[in-house]
């Protein structure tokens, strides 16, 4: 879809430098880009840090925006990408690929579940497995794309992948399970 | 209502289309990032000035109009990248981008500190009002974007607010509304005119005397000379001014320390055409070395001529420094068009009129440069004070003992904008 005017303009602006712009662009989308940035980060503070620097960099690189795709679509990867160059400054050590089973099914009462918690389990799951988790589940990356962009094997995002799931699983249950003892 | 669900479905039903707005510190940081590393130096002042300056050399030298070539306002330069991540992800999650929306109520017009401070909070559009009725429009909420905001998004007070029942978005009018540059091709003032006054300094830059050969080492002065005329100003762009009229320009001077003689020679000096044949002149300390005229001991004193023209100049004027009082660079030329010419000796015994000089062109030119300063008494007055060297080019044919005329007037007057 072919963008608004008022956006190519705003963007336009801002590959001219024009700080006013900047400011539109962050306020229109920091809401949107904000969420990405906290599943993949640890904590607030970090994804707000990941934020910042997601924005600094897009509007650095904002002059390669050529209006090919949509705009929002490049700035979540740009966001993504800067979590991950965090990550990988990390230097986390290599986990022992092992075999999980693919599907996991949880059992799962909607109106129970708060989008906090949920955010809250996938900020505690071990950085790896947030990262797979995050880019596969959520973003849709392959496991092909996420072994490129972490640097690990194949198998080790897939076997990653499986362990976040059975960890999310876990403790989405225990939660039921505590609110429903609460509940008698 | 408990249910099994595959644990994928459940993150992402939840987490689909969320958002979450940030603190402002993380605005902020960016703001400051950007500020940082926009590289907005301001340029030098001598900077502004060499480039003034050349402009007005240019102009100067030049005799042709350029009025093509009129925006010369100073660029500045933007340091974009230093450092440039891998972005090699290819994945592409198309959305239908958003048209910014602002609603119309949050348009507030800011009037003092505290109403900013409580729209900054709010994080609506500000518009600060600025002097001469302006007013800058913002949603920033930070105070360090206004110094880099505002030289650009400058719009009149009265004008936005008219505009309120437009049905366009507040963010799509924001971006509508002209830089400083653009917003500068539209003063409303463009014109002034004004009478012009100077007292001017006439004069040689080498020795050589255009009245006679021998009179070459004789030192000149300036004789009391005036300036007078009608000055029009037209404002190109926010800097730049072409400025003509019409001056009746009189200039005098002197040669000095002369003796005169009556000879029985019919035309005793070169280039005046006299009614007086037979008065000889030469230079004061020479007197006594032609022996023929031993007897003749002469009358001493000055030759002073006296040179009238109709000056019709063409200035470019460039602005280096805009308040109520501001600093301009004049450069240009002049056409003399010659209107009188006498020349006569004077001596304690009074004033003889020898007759007009017969070597001066008709049209003649100079190159004018120099300084304006002005003082803005009103929205349509104002005061200057400019002054100016302006050489003279082309002003003898013939003989003139490398007489290189020049004069140096300080040109004052009071205009009116309309």
């Amino acid at each position: 879809m072919k963008a608004p005017m008022s956006l190519k303009k705003l963007i336009l602006k801002c590959k001219k430098g024009d700080l006013i712009a900047q400011s539109e662009v962050y306020h229109l989308f920091a809401g949107k880009l904000f969420p990405i940035c906290l599943k993949y980060s640890r904590t607030h503070q970090e994804a707000e840090d990941n934020l910042q620097e997601a924005f600094i960099t897009i509007f650095r690189k904002i002059g390669q925006f050529q209006h090919k795709g949509s705009f929002e679509g490049w700035m979540k990867r740009i966001a993504i990408n800067t979590v991950l160059q965090t990550y990988r400054q990390k230097n986390v050590l290599n986990l022992v690929e092992e075999n999980y089973p693919e599907e996991v099914e949880v059992e799962v009462d909607e109106n129970e579940i708060s989008l906090e918690y949920l955010l809250r389990i996938i900020q505690e799951l071990p950085e790896r497995y947030r990262m797979v988790f995050n880019l596969y589940v959520l973003d849709g990356y392959s496991h092909k794309e996420i072994s490129v962009l972490l640097g690990i094997a194949e198998g080790t995002s897939k076997s990653n992948l499986s362990r976040a799931r059975l960890i999310l699983k876990d403790k989405i249950e225990l939660s039921q399970q505590k609110k429903k003892a609460g509940q008698f | 209502m408990i249910e099994k669900k595959n644990i994928d479905r459940v993150f992402q039903e939840n987490l689909k289309d969320l958002e979450i707005e940030p603190r402002k510190r993380v605005w902020n940081g960016i703001a400051q990032d950007l500020a940082n590393s926009s590289d907005r130096k301001a340029i030098p002042l001598w900077r502004r000035f060499g480039v003034a300056a050349s402009i007005s050399l240019l102009f100067a030298s030049a005799a042709f109009m350029y009025l093509n070539s009129i925006d010369q306002s100073p660029v500045v330069n933007q340091q974009v990248s230093q450092e440039q991540p891998d972005l090699e992800i290819n994945t592409e999650q198309p959305r239908t981008p958003i048209d910014p929306q602002v609603t119309k109520t949050d348009v507030v017009l800011a009037q003092n500190e505290e109403k900013i401070e409580e729209l900054r909070k709010a994080g609506k559009p500000i518009f600060i009002k600025k002097p001469s009725n302006q007013v800058i429009v913002t949603t920033n909420s930070i105070a360090s974007v206004y110094t880099n905001i505002e030289d650009k998004y400058v719009v009149d007070e009265e004008v936005f607010l008219e505009d309120e029942s437009a049905t366009e978005s507040i963010t799509d009018r924001i971006a509508s509304i002209p830089t400083k540059e653009k917003a500068a091709e539209f003063i409303d003032k463009k014109w002034s005119v004004g009478p012009t006054v100077a007292p001017v300094f006439y004069n040689t830059l080498q020795s050589g005397s255009p009245l006679n050969t021998e009179l070459s080492d004789n030192s000149k002065s300036s004789d009391n000379s005036l300036s007078v005329g009608v000055r029009v100003n037209y404002q190109l762009s926010q800097k730049l001014f072409i400025q003509s009229g019409i001056n009746r320009v009189d200039l005098a001077y002197n040669t000095n320390n002369v003796n005169a003689f009556i000879t029985s020679s019919k035309n005793g000096y070169n280039n005046v055409n006299t009614s007086k044949p037979g008065v000889y002149l030469t230079p004061g300390q020479n007197a006594t070395s032609s022996v023929k005229d031993l007897n003749r001991p002469g009358v001493s004193g000055d030759i002073n001529q006296f040179l009238q023209y109709y000056e019709l100049p063409i200035e470019m004027k460039y602005s280096l420094y805009e308040s109520k009082l501001g600093l301009n660079l004049v450069g240009g030329f002049s056409t003399m068009v010659l209107s009188d010419n006498s020349v006569s000796f004077v001596s304690n015994d009074g004033i003889t009129d020898l007759g007009g000089a017969n070597n001066l062109n008709s049209f003649n030119f100079s190159g004018n440069v120099g300084v304006d300063l002005d003082y803005k008494i009103s929205k349509s007055w104002y005061l200057n004070v400019a002054p100016m060297f302006k050489y003279q080019f082309n002003t003898y044919s013939g003989e003139s003992g490398d007489f290189r005329p020049y004069y140096f007037g300080l040109y004052s007057g009071l205009n009116y904008k309309f």
